[in-house]
């Protein structure tokens, strides 16, 4: 048993190498298993109730069997004592029967105590009966029919036929009453099968259902399983073409299972030439070494890694070349069928450059040989040189000196003594030194040159510092020095130092007396802005406040035209119109030196400006002029630019306004803008066909209230093409005009693209 | 009783100027003046007084700068609702901008010339005395 059980598991186990489906397959098995004997057990019950069921009926009809033979009997007996027929004389057959069925009877109720006793009871009245019986038919025959009935008559047999009825009567009741205790029992055990059986198909279903999830999530898991090795094989197959080295995976008996791009486009094969093909039978056999064959024979069996083989062949196309061979084991997945991964490096160049390696160690041996001899005659040079050199550093006035930092000791040459004009014949220590440097300057030099000093520096300083000299004169000299070290690590400090000494007191003296030229010229300068500013407040200042009585002059001046009783004498006729004139005029100056103010002096915003629509809001600004003119305008097309709108604005306008106010009235006004880019910015031009500039009075139109013409023939205030100037240059850029007289002007005028002020401010 | 108009403004002959103009404009609207900013808010504040339908304030003002008045109307709960239009000679962007962050109804700039002038007082008048429509809270 324990045998088959453990075999049919090994089976299952076989079937389903995954532990946790078998446990499932475990648990479902003893689940049906338990409920079937569930189902068994109460089905035994049911078959012993229905048994006894049985029995007690048979019990039943077997009492009422005897009974009725009984009566039988009695009636045949009347019958053969009334009639005298014989054919009614009790039959053997009759007491057989009745044998028969009392015994059977008790064979029935054999386990019955209870029943044993009523059925023997039964028996004894049956035997009375029936020997009474044969008693009545003895003396039927012998005595004749007569006394037979009399006794017949007496009821004797009767009563006791009555005593059997109730006997079996009451054991009949007994029964009947068990028969029902008994089905209503089957019932329940019936009712109590059914509902095990549902529950039980229930639960199988319930199993069975548990059963399949489980077992589909375990196969999920399989496939799942299955595709990451899929992508394991695939990212192997990704590794190997990446890899810039040639790679090879070998089958356990050394055919290519598959190559990585690199050694296909290296040794130039296809994918049929290489897969599945013996190692050494690739391309014209290259591979086909015996050692090589041999450690790859060992790789499999002992080793499990080959390394730095080298292999040289002459290959097809690439000529001789080295190839470093490493192999290395790797599993399979299926035990005993290792798989080998070979991967290939081109060595050749290495090979080839060791030997290079060699011959120009060769090569710089003989150079040495060489370099010693020139050596030699180059230092035989230098000691010619060196008398130039003194002559030299005498002519340059370069003093030079050599610390010893060790016993700190400093040398110098003659020329040292001339610049620094105090020392003594004998070797100075640094302290001293530093004791004839300007007290200003001393913390200075003393800092750098102890820096200097500093292993981890570069050895090097350079400084300029002023020295007393013992009559007390101040002079400036400049000092260059750079410290030379010895020792390792910790030990390593600087040992010495060389440097020159050169007079600079003269160029000291110069550049002081520039410095102070420069500063007093800025101190000018701020002074000067500063006047500037103050009268450009003033201006503005002054100008908004005159703007209101200026107006208000005009308003009364209108008022008196207005309500002057008329005809005037021509003279107050005249002085009104003069009044108003001047009026006018200066309200009309008061606003442009307002714009002047506005322009120049209001933050400088900086941003983004399409002059298409900056110069159409400006034409609107002009409409009724522009109508009242009937103006011919051409526009070209226009740049965004970075800038100030409001300074834009009022160059546009005042050129605009200018073309118009100096137009000739006898024919019909043209204006054009044009704007050319070049490399540097914006080239503009506005261009009329008016009265034009007399060549003369070129430069004076940018002036400030300038006019070439009277208020009669061309109003204007002369400040319009001034500001325009002034802020055109304030940008960097010009403004200038072409003109010829009688036809025409153009005033041109340029936008940097790096407009400078506007750099400074938006900054 | 007509409705009103205040005008402030540091110049007194401007004043007199409107007040001429507006009588031939429309006799019956009444002008309540005053020249500087202090004595505009004296007038207003007074609870006695009847609120004009419209204050026609100028910026350059003696004292208190017409910027400074609008912003104390515009604080008291009593004044808030009282339209103020700036009159000024000036159009600085900074001054205009700032008139109407204050919550000033118009900024005007005030035209050249008395032409101008009178046609401007004849658009306003029929504006703040016809069409517009107030809070009476």
């Amino acid at each position: 048993m324990i045998l088959s059980v453990s075999s049919i598991f090994r089976a299952i186990n076989s079937l389903m190498p995954e532990r946790r489906l078998l446990g499932s397959f475990l648990f479902t098995f003893v689940c049906i298993f338990a409920l079937s004997g569930v189902v068994v057990y109460v089905g035994y019950n049911l078959q012993s109730i229905t048994n006894s069921i049985v029995h007690t009926g048979n019990v039943i009809k077997q009492v009422e069997r005897v009974e009725f033979q009984m009566k039988d009997l009695e009636s045949m007996n009347w019958g053969y004592i009334a009639t005298g027929d014989k054919a009614f004389l009790t039959s053997p057959e009759l007491l057989t029967m009745i044998s028969n069925s009392l015994s059977s009877l008790e064979r029935l109720v054999d386990k019955d105590s209870s029943l044993r006793e009523k059925v023997g009871q039964l028996r004894a009245k049956v035997e009375t009966r029936l020997k009474f019986a044969e008693r009545t038919l003895e003396i039927a025959n012998t005595l004749g029919p007569i006394p037979a009935l009399k006794r017949m008559k007496e009821r004797v047999g009767l009563k006791l036929n009555e005593e059997i009825r109730e006997i079996s009567q009451s054991i009949i009741k007994e029964q009947e009453t068990k028969l029902e205790e008994e089905r209503i029992e089957r019932d329940k055990k019936m009712e109590q099968l059914l509902a095990l059986i549902l529950i039980g198909i229930v639960g199988i279903f319930v199993i069975l259902f548990y059963s399949y999830v489980r077992l589909r999530a375990q196969i999920q898991n399989l496939s799942l399983a299955d595709q990451k090795k899929l992508r394991a094989v695939n990212s192997l197959q990704n590794i190997v073409d990446t890899v810039r080295d040639p790679l090879l995976i070998l089958e356990g008996d050394l055919t290519v299972i598959s190559a990585g791009r690199s050694f296909y486009e290296t040794f130039n094969l296809s994918q049929d030439q290489t897969e599945k093909k013996f190692i050494y039978e690739l391309g014209e056999r290259e591979w086909d070494i015996p050692e090589f064959r041999k450690l790859l024979g060992e790789v499999l069996s002992k080793k499990d890694e080959l390394s730095d083989f080298e292999v040289t062949n002459i290959f097809p196309q690439m000529g001789q070349k080295t190839w470093l061979v490493s192999a290395r084991r790797m599993s399979s997945g299926i035990p005993g069928l290792p798989r080998i991964l070979v991967s290939l490096k081109d060595i050749t160049e290495r090979t080839s450059a060791e030997n290079r390696v060699k011959r120009a160690n060769l090569e710089l041996n003989i150079l040495k040989g060489e370099l010693e001899e020139r050596v030699e005659n180059r230092t035989q040079e230098l000691l010619k040189s060196e008398g130039f050199l003194k002559l030299a550093v005498r002519a340059a006035k370069l003093g030079l000196f050599d610390h010893d930092i060790v016993n700190d000791k400093i040398y110098w040459t003659d020329e040292m003594q001339t610049i620094c004009g105090f020392l003594p014949k004998a070797p100075l220590s640094l302290p001293e030194f530093l004791k004839r440097i300007h007290q200003d300057d001393r913390e200075k030099v003393a800092k750098a040159i102890f820096d200097c000093f500093d292993p981890e520096g570069n050895g090097f300083y350079s400084m300029e510092h002023r020295i007393v000299f013992s009559d007390g004169t101040v002079h400036w000299a400049s000092m260059k020095a750079q410290a030379y070290f010895a020792g390792e690590g910790k030990e390593r400090r600087a040992v010495r130092s060389v440097g020159v000494i050169l007079d600079i007191t003269d160029r000291k003296r110069a550049e002081g007396l520039i410095q102070q030229a420069l500063e007093s010229l800025a101190r000018e300068k701020a002074k000067l802005e500063e006047s500037n500013k103050g009268l450009e407040r003033f201006a503005s200042i002054a100008a908004h406040d005159l703007r209101a009585p200026i107006r208000s002059m005009g308003l009364w001046v209108d008022m008196l035209e207005q309500y002057m009783p008329k005809p005037l004498p021509s003279e107050l006729e005249n002085a009104i119109q003069f009044l108003k004139l001047n009026a006018v005029k200066s309200a009309a100056l008061i606003e442009d030196l307002l714009e002047v103010a506005k322009v120049k002096y209001s933050d400088i915003i900086v941003e983004t400006v399409d002059l298409n629509k900056m110069v159409q809001q400006v034409l609107w600004t002009l409409k009724p002029d522009l109508e009242n003119t009937k103006a011919q305008l051409k526009i070209g097309k226009l740049p965004s630019i970075e800038g100030n709108p409001c300074q834009l604005e009022s160059v546009f306008g005042n050129l605009l306004r200018n073309a118009l106010t100096y137009r000739d009235k006898t024919r019909a006004v043209e204006i054009s803008i044009d704007c050319n880019e070049t490399e540097q910015g914006y080239e503009f031009a506005v261009k009329d066909n008016g009265i034009g500039i007399d060549p003369e009075f070129k430069d004076r139109i940018f002036e400030m209230f300038e006019r070439l013409h009277t208020d009669d023939d061309y109003p204007g205030t002369g400040i319009g093409l001034a500001l325009c100037k002034n802020i055109v240059e304030g940008w960097g850029g010009k403004i200038g005009v072409t003109s010829v007289l009688g036809k025409g002007s153009s005033i041109f005028f340029n936008y940097p693209k790096k407009a400078i002020n506007l750099e400074r401010k938006s900054a | 009783m007509k409705p009103h108009l205040m005008l402030v403004d540091d110049a007194t002959d401007q004043v007199y100027l409107m007040q001429m103009l507006l009588k031939t404009i429309d006799p019956e609207i009444r002008t309540v003046s005053a020249s500087t900013g202090d004595e505009a808010l004296k007038i207003l504040q007074d609870e006695t007084k009847i609120l004009p339908r419209v204050v026609l304030l100028d910026l350059k003002l003696a004292g208190k700068t017409g910027l400074e008045v609008l912003k104390e109307l515009k604080k008291d709960p009593r004044l808030k609702r009282v339209p103020v239009c700036i009159f000024s000679n000036a159009d600085l962007e900074a001054d205009i901008c700032e008139a109407y962050d204050l919550g000033a109804n118009f900024y005007f700039k005030k035209p050249i010339g008395l032409i101008e002038l009178k046609k401007f007082i004849e658009y306003f008048v029929g504006i703040w005395f016809r069409y517009a429509s107030f809070c009476t809270r």
